[in-house]
């Protein structure tokens, strides 16, 4: 089962896609609270209102992002489909007051977010309310696993996580 | 060196950059230079499901001013290919793409995943007369894997090329070219970090 395979030390583990969506949710948050004790991002302060307020260019800009890659005659294409999740991850992440990420497309059928810090990466692909999360610090210490949105806390959880 | 031969892992290969295509401008990211695409190709694939390509130039088979006489006929090629919009903001270069030059990487980085349904390989590609050193960098994965999954090995192989480019090596336009003053001023992260 992929709890069992959760184990913190282990490079590059990656999550049974068989497993079932409350095993995720609970393995990962414990994953993400220990990540975030490696004083990795700091934990929100701010009032919320005024967080969004200061992001919401940077949304604008990602919104504009995301539509340029769907024009067919774009070098940056990617079809409908990763487009329309890309679009739906934003909407959750803004929802969530989570400060915004910058994006790339990916081999024409996805859109991959990122945030980076202190020399760390994180890259989430969305799709099917699951969160796929590649976390690459420059240590080498690479990890995967996926969050299941579905879940009453994990968006929060992930929030938390990242930063807002 | 013959089309489809593997290029040693340990051999470095240079990947251009395009401007304004891979230039991170607001909230895209520099990994866009990697953006590597589905390629159908039976060289591509070999014996394996799914095939990602990205263009690259083998290094040992080129001079530096060669690698950048390349990158300059590519966005050449692009601009009279795909000419871009004319757009307020792109007046500032011309409407034009132009090379700003390349980061280098050895394919090696690319580490396969533990469960061997993932590899990276170099292939050689030359596109003559004018690309005669041209590889096609290829994700191969395994045919019994579903998106996500393909996704998220695209995504493990990017971040590791990604920690490990070295550059730029930067193509310096000469004072009294169109637009010099704005291409060689314009910023590319140093690499590694």
């Amino acid at each position: 089962m992929m709890s069992a395979t959760l184990p913190m030390g282990k490079k590059f583990f990656r999550y049974d896609q068989r497993s079932t969506p409350s095993t995720w949710s609970t393995a990962t948050s414990k994953t993400m609270r220990s990540l975030a004790a490696a004083t990795y991002y700091p934990v929100p302060t701010a009032a919320s209102s005024v967080i969004v307020g200061s992001f919401s260019n940077a949304y604008s800009h990602l919104a504009d992002l995301i539509q340029s890659f769907e024009d067919p005659a774009a070098e940056m294409h990617v079809d409908r489909e990763a487009v329309r999740d890309a679009r739906l991850l934003m909407g959750r992440l803004i929802s969530a007051n989570i400060c915004p990420p910058k994006a790339f497309p990916s081999g024409g059928d996805a859109v991959v977010f990122v945030w980076e810090k202190a020399g760390a990466k994180d890259y989430v692909y969305y799709a099917d309310d699951v969160l796929s999360l590649t976390h690459m610090p420059s240590n080498g210490d690479d990890r995967q696993f996926d969050i299941d949105l579905r879940e009453a806390a994990a968006l929060t959880t992930f929030a938390t996580y990242i930063g807002r | 060196m013959n089309l489809g031969e593997i290029v040693p892992d340990d051999e470095p290969v240079a990947r251009a950059v395009i401007y304004p295509t891979h230039l991170p401008a607001k909230q895209l990211s520099d990994e866009s230079l990697l953006d590597f695409r589905g390629d159908n190709d039976p060289i591509a694939l070999g014996e394996w499901g799914f095939a990602y390509s990205l263009s690259v130039t083998c290094l040992s088979l080129h001079a530096s001013d060669e690698v950048h006489r390349g990158g300059l006929l590519l966005a050449d090629n692009q601009n009279e290919a795909r000419p871009l919009p004319m757009k307020e903001e792109s007046a500032a270069y011309g409407h034009q793409r132009s090379y700003l030059g390349y980061y280098e990487f050895k394919t090696a980085c690319a580490t396969p995943s533990p469960d061997g349904k993932d590899q990276t390989v170099t292939i050689f590609w030359p596109d003559e007369p004018h690309f005669p050193a041209h590889a096609n960098c290829c994700i191969r994965i395994s045919a019994d894997t579903v998106k996500r999954d393909r996704v998220n090995r695209r995504i493990r192989v990017i971040g590791l090329i990604w920690r490990a480019l070295r550059g730029p090596t930067r193509y310096l336009y000469d004072v009294g070219q169109p637009f010099a003053d704005v291409l060689n001023e314009l910023p590319l992260e140093p690499m590694p970090k």
